[in-house]
């Protein structure tokens, strides 16, 4: 069947327009679309490679702090923390002229395995000169130490004489949890010894 | 082929008996003759036998000492027919195809056998004249064949007394050679005619017949007013007498002159002297520019559709610019991919660095607030020392705070009003919020006193 020259144009112009069509759908598109794909994909791994950066200069810092805290005194032994704990209790007492009639050490259990807290309830009296010099003593003290409850009475109200009990807390390292599978550990503890 | 090329040529002037051979080497616009000879061959041989006639031709060279393979083969006037027709002046093309229109009423033999081309001529007043020349395809034919058996490439086919007139510089050419004597008129607007005058045997010898000289002066006569009263070369291969030849156009007004060499060859000596017709188709196959007609490369053949049109060639720009785009595309998407699976592999070796770097971020972080939310408790007691009233009698027995800063404390003083104006200083003191009185009781006896219990938040920085 010859075809005049109108209809083979006809018909070539309508192959083609079918070809561009199919091309665009089954192979341009498609790779366009990957290639927008792709470059989602990109964005979203660069964001979180840039938060990642962040948190290790982030992490740097914190170290710096950390390294102080274990200079200060932040000990890995609980027994030396309350150790420590104790002596400084003493020595402020002796210090400030309070007379400490009874210390009674505690290890509450704590959820967190690196830092841990060791409380210490205390009871002394003195005079209230004596008690504020220990006060003293305890809010500057250099070693991680915190005052949780503090109670003053009066032994006897025609002299100064004055009973107070307090509960002061000290933290310490906890035990390293195992390497990740990084091979680096989450402790400061492991952190500290770098 | 439009300049002068180097190499060795041969000129093949065809006639019914004999073919004359020239073999031309140079190079540049020089050519020097090399080796002349006349291969006799037998009547019609060249339309029945070519092949055989070749193979004979080729032993003949060879013992001559022939070694071109590239000819140019030239018909005697007898064997071509020619017309002049006058045209519109119109570009090559559009002549030859008005050409191809008018050819099929000008010869009377049918129009396939005949091989056809044309001499352009120079336009006056919007028309020019065109020579339409024809030549029988058969013997194109033949003489293609002997050539292929003799071993030689034919690089064109034309008129002997044309390359003659082109490579001597477009004079009128009188050729008297082994196919007879033939006329080239030239005029203003070109070649005017090309016409066959006599047989060879009608000059060689004694002299030129009288009713040869006047059929000579009257041909030449109808071949233009030109001739007449212009120049004639004569290129004479047969040897015919000088006085014989100037004695052809006794009484007119015409300039007889001898042709000796052509511009382009260095003297032929006496090998050349009666291969004229020979050495300038040798020169024609140096130069296809003298040839002016081409049986072989007619310009009215119908050229052949070219397989590369424009529309094609844009298809195939546009074909191959799309696939090189989509292959860029392509090879882009896969340099993406790859750098992607690169990052990928990186962002998830630093995700284990950095839940351990949060890990400890938070601990370290923990640690700080600890120790940084330390209550003050001197300040505290300093506030509540500073809010008792100076000169009334007031006292506090016990006071307890607690880490979150809240605190109770108990006492006594001399009346009620003491006690309120200690209430009214904690809740006056930015310091303290949250201050209630939980209890006041006046104990009784001689000596009244008021106990109390004040509940209090300290903010600090009061």
């Amino acid at each position: 069947m010859a075809l005049a020259k109108r209809e083979r144009m006809l018909v070539i112009g309508t192959v083609a327009v079918v070809g561009l069509l199919g091309l665009d759908q089954y192979l341009l598109t498609p790779v366009l679309d990957a290639e927008d794909q792709l470059q989602n994909e990109r964005q979203q791994i660069v964001s979180d490679m840039t938060r990642a950066q962040n948190v290790m200069s982030d992490r740097k810092v914190a170290m710096t702090r950390w390294r102080t805290m274990v200079r200060s005194g932040l000990k890995s032994d609980p027994a030396e923390a309350e150790g420590q704990l104790l002596h400084a209790l003493r020595d402020w007492a002796k210090e400030s002229g309070l007379v400490l009639s009874s210390v009674k050490p505690e290890r509450p259990e704590s959820k967190d395995t690196q830092l841990r807290e060791i409380q210490v309830q205390a009871s002394a009296n003195g005079t209230m000169e004596a008690l504020t010099k220990f006060m003293l003593k305890v809010q500057q003290s250099a070693f991680p130490l915190k005052l949780s409850e503090f109670q003053m009475a009066s032994r006897n109200e025609s002299t100064n004489d004055i009973a107070l009990q307090i509960k002061v807390s000290t933290l310490y390292k906890g035990t390293a949890p195992a390497a990740d599978s990084t091979g680096k550990s989450s402790s400061p503890t492991a952190e500290e010894a770098k | 082929m439009g300049l002068l090329s180097g190499g060795s040529f041969l000129g093949i002037a065809l006639s019914a008996n004999a073919l004359q051979l020239a073999e031309l080497r140079g190079s540049g616009s020089r050519y020097r003759l090399v080796h002349a000879a006349v291969f006799p061959i037998g009547e019609q041989r060249l339309l029945s036998e070519p092949g055989v006639l070749g193979k004979e031709l080729h032993q003949f060279l060879k013992a001559q000492g022939f070694s071109a393979r590239q000819a140019v083969a030239g018909f005697p006037a007898q064997w071509l027919m020619f017309k002049e027709k006058s045209l519109p002046d119109a570009s090559a093309e559009a002549t030859a195809a008005m050409l191809v229109l008018q050819a099929e009423r000008d010869f009377s033999m049918d129009p396939p056998s005949l091989s056809l081309d044309f001499l352009p001529g120079i336009p006056v007043k919007g028309t020019q004249r065109v020579i339409l020349a024809a030549a029988v395809r058969d013997r194109i034919a033949s003489v293609q064949r002997m050539m292929l058996a003799a071993g030689l490439q034919l690089r064109g086919v034309t008129s002997t007394s044309l390359a003659i007139a082109g490579v001597s510089g477009g004079a009128n050419v009188l050729y008297m050679g082994e196919n007879g004597v033939e006329c080239l008129a030239h005029d203003d607007q070109g070649v005017r005619a090309i016409r066959y005058l006599a047989p060879a045997s009608a000059v060689k010898g004694g002299g030129a017949s009288p009713g040869v000289s006047g059929e000579l002066r009257r041909a030449a006569f109808l071949s233009g007013a030109k001739l007449v009263s212009g120049e004639l070369a004569i290129w004479d291969d047969l040897g015919v007498d000088d006085k014989i030849a100037a004695d052809l156009f006794a009484g007119e007004n015409v300039h007889v002159r001898r042709g000796t060499t052509f511009p382009a060859m260095e003297s032929a000596g006496d090998a050349g002297e009666h291969s004229a017709g020979s050495m300038a188709l040798a020169l024609c196959a140096a130069n296809s520019k003298w040839m002016g007609l081409d049986f072989l490369h007619s310009r009215l053949e119908p050229k052949p559709p070219r397989k590369f049109t424009s529309a094609r060639v844009w298809a195939a720009v546009g074909v191959l610019t799309a696939l090189a785009a989509f292959g860029y595309l392509l090879l882009d998407w896969r340099q993406n991919a790859a750098e992607l699976t690169e990052l990928r592999q990186k962002r998830d070796d630093m995700k284990g660095s950095e839940k351990s770097a949060k890990e400890f971020i938070a601990r370290v972080k923990l640690a700080t607030n600890w120790g940084d939310n330390r209550p003050n408790y001197l300040e505290c007691l300093r506030a509540v020392t500073l809010c008792f009233p100076d000169k009334e009698r007031i006292w506090a027995s016990t006071l307890s705070v607690r880490d979150d800063m809240k605190g109770i404390m108990t006492g006594g003083a001399s009346d009620s009003k003491t006690v309120l104006e200690l209430l009214d200083h904690l809740k006056n003191n930015a310091a303290f919020a949250d201050v209630k009185m939980l209890q006041m009781r006046e104990s009784e006896g001689k000596n009244a006193e008021v106990t109390y219990s004040i509940a209090f938040s300290y903010l600090g920085g009061g």
